[in-house]
């Protein structure tokens, strides 16, 4: 048998990081991985404030 | 100077003793020899010149006695009427003559002239007849009493014998001769041989046998040597006057004198004076003795003080040397007793040493300090052997302590060991999920929390990726707890394949995992979870021994 699963990724990087909180960056990876059940699940979703977003097939 | 001091230091003691004994006796001989010397020295100059000088005047006075005699023979002769009377026979006054002659033989000739200048009569008729009166004596002796200094002679030379062959030499004495008138009528006149104060010097010298270097010279008025060596008779010596001057300023009458032949003499000098009604001629009567001869006696006492002192160098010099054997042969023998004790070979104790009372105060002395430092090496041996005995005793407890300590040690070590790896075990244990391996949500956390604020150090990345499995309810619904085990561990385990060792995965709900990229670049998160969707879509789950496989739970939209 086989079994699919759904991603969400948040990353921060440079000036940002400044005053970011590790269940905030959760929270942000969190919210992609709901858009990528809702989008029809076994597929990658970033972090919508991700400079490069990017769909998954 | 101070490094012979130094060499000299270092020298044996009896060498050092012999060696100041005999410089000691040096340098007494040395001065004595010259205090002595110098006081003989001056005391026989003076007792040599003083006899010198009395000899001087003894000669002086002997000639002019002598020529005060012939003097006043000639002045009476003069005076008798049978040569003064016309009268009287010439052969009788020719017998006066010669009997006049006969009294002394230094007469050689003795005359009478007529008023003319004539030799009327004569001793031996020699030169009777023949015209004298161009010679001094009697140009002289018409007016009164002359003496004629010591001269070659003349006419006579050929005339008289002369047994020494040496030329004829004479003194003149002349006077006038009066008539009863008091006219005069002629002049007598009588020639002296010279030879006759030869004889009184040869006759003064043999009383003085001991001084056979000793020399009498008479000197003419002018300086000129009348009577003496050969070799300086007829020469004027110069340095009489300055002799005479000095001598009689002194009062000695005496000194040393350099004289023409380059050696030194004892110079003495008389002066002739006139004697009674002799007027005398001036001379001056030398009489000189070379310096070695007249100083011989010092001489030989400063050879004898030479002679004594050199004995008394080797005689001090032998007694020093033997003196201070006596002294540094106990000394030595200590010193040598005390190289075997400190060698040590030897008897246990310095030998008693039999010298002087310092020496055996020494070696006594020595004796009761060895006597002291043996007791007390001794002692020090004891001490040292006992202290070896208990450093020994104490070296085996402490080895014995020692080895006990270090099987502690090494039996706390492997404990210690033990309490780590179960720490570390028990630390694993508290950080994973049991069921997938992976890690807990509280470790999750803390290593979340940690690379954030490294990140935010660095001004690098950090990213988080959440996963979730699809459908997972239906799963376990279909296939049971097993297999949604199964699918949990595998799921974890895919995960952690595809991504590096070191980021973090952790199981943080039912079938919800999340991942904490840190070897991997942050920046990938994107293409890192695609990564993993595509090999968990192709993983092939084995459902075990359970047929009834759901195609809808494998079915992915």
């Amino acid at each position: 048998m086989r079994v699919t699963c759904s991603f969400g990724c948040a990353v921060i990087a440079g000036e940002a990081l400044l005053g970011e909180t590790v269940e905030a960056v959760l929270q942000r990876a969190d919210a992609a991985l709901y858009r990528a059940k809702t989008g029809g699940r076994n597929r990658v979703e970033l972090d919508a404030t991700m400079m490069v977003p990017r769909a998954a097939g | 100077m101070r490094h012979y001091a130094d060499r000299i230091s270092k020298l044996s003691l009896s060498t050092q003793l012999a060696i100041g004994a005999a410089g000691l006796a040096v340098v007494a001989t040395l001065a004595v020899s010259l205090v002595i010397g110098h006081v003989t020295l001056e005391r026989v100059r003076a007792d040599a010149g003083n006899a010198a000088h009395a000899t001087a005047v003894q000669m002086a006075e002997t000639l002019s006695r002598g020529m005060f005699e012939r003097y006043r023979d000639i002045t009476i002769a003069g005076s008798l009427d049978q040569i003064s009377d016309a009268a009287v026979p010439l052969d009788d006054k020719r017998g006066l003559l010669e009997q006049l002659q006969a009294t002394y033989p230094a007469y050689a000739w003795i005359g009478l002239t007529d008023a003319g200048g004539k030799v009327l009569v004569s001793t031996g008729q020699v030169l009777e007849g023949v015209d004298v009166s161009k010679r001094p004596w009697y140009l002289d002796g018409r007016t009164a009493v002359t003496v004629k200094d010591v001269h070659e002679a003349v006419l006579l030379a050929k005339l008289l014998p002369n047994p020494t062959g040496e030329p004829m030499r004479f003194v003149d004495v002349a006077t006038p001769v009066l008539d009863a008138a008091g006219n005069r009528i002629g002049v007598l006149g009588a020639h002296l041989s010279w030879s006759w104060a030869r004889d009184a010097r040869d006759a003064l010298l043999q009383t003085r046998s001991s001084s056979e270097a000793l020399e009498i010279l008479v000197l003419a008025s002018d300086g000129s040597v009348l009577l003496g060596p050969d070799d300086l008779v007829g020469q004027k010596l110069a340095l009489f006057d300055d002799a005479a001057a000095a001598g009689s300023a002194e009062g000695a009458g005496h000194r040393i004198e350099t004289w023409p032949d380059g050696r030194t003499y004892l110079t003495a000098v008389a002066q002739s004076r006139p004697y009674l009604t002799y007027p005398g001629l001036g001379w001056q009567i030398v009489v000189r003795e070379p310096t070695a001869t007249a100083l011989a006696a010092v001489n030989e006492l400063q050879g004898y003080i030479a002679l004594i002192g050199g004995a008394a160098v080797l005689v001090l010099g032998l007694a020093g040397w033997l003196a201070s054997r006596r002294v540094s042969r106990p000394v030595l023998a200590i010193a040598a007793a005390a190289d075997r004790i400190a060698q040590g070979h030897s008897s246990d104790t310095l030998p008693v040493v039999e010298g002087s009372r310092e020496v055996s105060l020494l070696s006594g002395s020595l004796r009761a300090l060895l006597a002291k430092l043996q007791g007390r090496e001794a002692a020090l041996t004891e001490l040292n052997q006992s202290l070896e005995q208990r450093v020994a005793d104490r070296t085996a407890v402490l080895a014995s302590t020692n080895n006990e300590l270090r099987r502690e040690v090494e039996r706390r070590g492997v404990l210690e060991e033990e309490r780590e790896a179960l720490i570390a075990e028990l630390r694993h244990l508290a950080s994973r999920d049991p069921l997938s391996g992976a890690y807990n949500r509280r470790a999750f956390m803390e290593l979340a929390t940690r690379e954030l604020k490294r990140a935010q150090r660095q001004r690098s990345a950090f990213g988080i990726i959440m996963l979730d499995i699809d459908h997972f309810k239906k799963v376990n619904d279909t296939y049971g707890h097993g297999v949604g085990d199964q699918v949990i561990r595998q799921t974890a385990q895919i995960t952690q394949q595809k991504l590096r060792e070191t980021d973090v995965v952790c199981r943080y709900g039912g079938e919800e995992f999340a991942v904490l990229l840190i070897d991997s670049d942050p920046r990938m998160a994107g293409e890192l979870a695609e990564r993993v969707r595509q090999a968990v879509e192709a993983l092939e789950i084995a459902v075990g021994v359970r047929p009834c496989a759901s195609p809808a739970a494998s079915a992915a939209p």
